[in-house]
């Protein structure tokens, strides 16, 4: 049996994406958060999780994806970088998903642009795809002079 | 208009009434304003707020890398309710509201700030102390994050040293009249007067008798010192004055204490 690797897996839009289990802190409901003005449109806001500030980005919009359906709650998933932690805005969390390395395969055509360079590939599941979510490209195109989704 | 775009004719009365009311809440909302005065850059200016609630202590936490070039946010707190409040950095409000000039633009001749004077005419701004019964000490302003006054039984030892709780960590205390070998006051006070000093981004508090004064002024060192702890003496505002080694005090102190003002996680 080949080597395995384990997601923390979670749902946008249809889609179901992956983060390594060993970059996620914690997933958690969804937390009431402080917009920030001024912050780049994928910045949604700021949570208190026990005391600690962490910033929260609007998945949907870094991945180019439509906006969120009106009162829908996102829930958190919490991942660790080196400057602290950052959650990410999803629309329900899955469960922990383990797959074979040697499933792994290209991104499908039909994923496009921004997200295409954010999604390094997918692991093929039972009737769908785990596509994998590069969390530091994620996080690190995100910044005051970049702004715009898509960018880095 | 939205010409093209298939819509019902209830969607686009939906849009109308919209834009409509957010017309009407936009002009309603210059009738009755609050008003902080701010101060930057030796400029006051008005800030309209929707309302003022309360002055409060609170913890600055620094805003993650994606947040921390805006100007106008210093950082972040979170208040007594739970909830994560942004802290304005008045300065970078001011620039940004073209209240004050841009960093490293022109400075109009009105708006210099006395620091600018000082450093033109020479002038260094210095933190007075009082030290025993007669001694005066001075430290130069920019070494001190803050002053503060602390009541004496807030004192506790850790191992042989005094250190007291601040602001999430422990701050160790060093007294200037033991240091200095001057004798104290006497009968000791209720509060202590206390300068917070930053080294390299570890506190430390020093214990002094008085807080006597800030002032600007020309500093001549008449007398060097060879006392440790001294770069010298000098008259400052007519009174003979030692000027303080701080950075020198208090790392020689500091090595023999262990890591106290390590943040408690």
């Amino acid at each position: 049996m080949s080597a395995t690797k384990q997601f923390c897996s979670f749902f946008l839009e249809g889609h179901t994406f992956g983060v390594e289990v060993t970059r996620v802190q914690e997933v958690l409901r969804f937390q009431p958060m402080t917009p920030v003005p001024l912050a780049p449109e994928v910045v949604e806001g700021l949570i208190n999780l026990r005391g600690q500030i962490v910033t929260a980005i609007d998945l949907r919009r870094r991945l180019a994806l439509p906006p969120r359906p009106k009162g829908a709650s996102p829930m958190n998933v919490v991942v660790r970088t080196d400057d602290g932690s950052v959650s990410l805005l999803v629309d329900e969390i899955g469960d922990v998903m383990e797959v074979a390395e040697d499933t792994f395969e290209e991104p499908p055509e039909t994923l496009k642009g921004a997200a295409r360079e954010l999604i390094p590939g997918a692991f093929k599941l039972d009737r769908r795809l785990l596509l994998v979510l590069d969390t530091d490209r994620v996080i690190s195109g995100i910044g005051v002079a970049a702004g715009t989704p898509g960018d880095g | 208009m939205a010409k093209g775009r298939l819509g019902t004719v209830d969607g686009l009365i939906r849009e109308t009434v919209s834009d409509i009311e957010k017309l009407r809440d936009a002009t309603l909302s210059f009738q009755d304003a609050t008003i902080v005065v701010l101060r930057a850059d030796d400029r006051s200016f008005g800030l309209v707020v929707a309302d003022v609630n309360e002055t409060t202590e609170i913890v600055v936490k620094p805003l993650g890398k994606q947040l921390k070039g805006i100007p106008v946010f210093a950082g972040a707190t979170v208040m007594g309710d739970g909830k994560v409040a942004l802290i304005l950095d008045v300065l970078g409000l001011a620039q940004e509201a073209s209240v004050v000039s841009a960093v490293g633009g022109e400075r109009h001749v009105s708006g210099r700030t006395s620091a600018a004077q000082a450093a033109e005419e020479e002038l260094d701004t210095l933190l007075i102390l009082g030290v025993g019964e007669t001694q005066r000490v001075a430290i130069p302003i920019g070494m001190v994050a803050r002053l503060e006054e602390v009541p004496r039984r807030a004192l506790e030892t850790a191992g042989e040293h005094e250190v007291i709780q601040y602001r999430d960590s422990i701050l160790p205390l060093l007294r200037l009249s033991r240091l200095l070998g001057a004798g104290g006051m006497g009968e000791e006070p209720e509060n202590l007067q206390l300068v917070v000093y930053n080294d390299d981004g570890r506190e430390v508090g020093i214990v002094v008798d008085r807080i006597l004064d800030i002032v600007e002024d020309r500093v001549v060192v008449e007398k060097p010192s060879d006392r440790p702890g001294l770069l010298g003496s000098a008259v400052i505002q007519g009174r003979i004055t030692d000027l303080l080694d701080i950075r020198r005090i208090v790392r020689d102190v500091q090595g023999g204490t262990p890591e106290l003002s390590e943040r408690t996680a």
